[in-house]
């Protein structure tokens, strides 16, 4: 039986409050949500994580971020919006079934940007080194 | 030409330069929210997800994907955060449309945003704002 809790709201199995599906994609309002409309895009397809996700499923998936950034937009009348995906348990992601949050934002809201920092001597040099020689593997 | 990733992959501003392809150019962010960040930006200038085109849209997940591997195996991090601010509601600081790769590490102390909850019958009103335009 498949517990995986996207799975049954992708099936109907649980409820939603869906704001739209096709035959790939279901997008539903976040019950615990950062703003009011926060919006999970999910594809039907039990897939983890962005890495066993293929590019086609991928390409699926911005298009509906994209129609549902613009609902959120006007039908909310918020300025802007966050896309957010947490790749892994590390990055926060907690159901293990890839899904983009889309998060209205308002100027009056005080969400803001986690900290930034800086590189020391030669630590952006080496950081780059070791990213592109990830490529080249 | 005032926008700054133009002038990074026209102009020849230094950057670096992470990945390169026919749409794409991503480079390091040299304030990074951990090592490793890096900025992904379609090469023709969109301000936002509204005016980018859509096969660019595409292809910056595309790119996306490729980093976030890249930045697994090159930096041996388990995993990453994926971010795309639209509009400077959003937080959009340079108007040129990009996606954020955010390498993560346990105990990075990097928090969720709070969560809220919708009382009795508000999410049924949200929903229904919504999908009025979809």
């Amino acid at each position: 039986m498949n517990e995986c809790l996207f799975c049954k709201i992708a099936n109907g199995e649980s409820p939603s409050f869906k704001l739209f599906e096709d035959e790939f994609v279901i997008a539903f309002l976040d019950l615990s949500p950062v703003n009011y409309g926060h919006t999970l895009v999910v594809p039907k397809e039990h897939v983890i994580n962005i890495d066993s996700a293929s590019e086609e499923l991928l390409c699926t998936i911005m298009k509906s971020i994209k129609k549902v950034g613009f609902a959120l937009k006007e039908g909310l009348r918020v300025e802007g919006y966050n896309i957010l995906l947490n790749n892994d348990a590390v990055a926060g992601q907690v159901i293990p079934h890839i899904h983009f949050h889309v998060i209205p934002r308002t100027k009056e809201d005080k969400l803001r940007h986690w900290p930034q920092q800086r590189y020391g001597d030669g630590e952006i040099e080496e950081t780059l080194r070791r990213m592109h020689s990830a490529f080249e593997r | 030409m005032d926008c700054i990733f133009c002038k990074i992959i026209l102009k020849g501003l230094p950057s670096h330069k992470v990945y390169e392809d026919d749409l794409i150019y991503a480079f390091l962010d040299i304030l990074p929210i951990s090592p490793g960040h890096t900025i992904v930006v379609p090469k023709n200038h969109a301000s936002d997800v509204e005016s980018v085109d859509a096969d660019e849209f595409m292809a910056m997940s595309v790119a996306v994907k490729k980093i976030g591997k890249a930045t697994m195996d090159g930096l041996g991090v388990k995993g990453y955060s994926v971010l795309l601010d639209n509009k400077s509601a959003a937080n959009q600081h340079v108007p040129h449309v990009h996606f954020h790769v955010v390498p993560r590490e346990e105990g990075d102390g990097l928090g969720r945003w709070p969560q809220g909850g919708y009382s009795d019958g508000e999410a049924e009103e949200c929903l229904k704002m919504i999908t009025s335009q979809l």
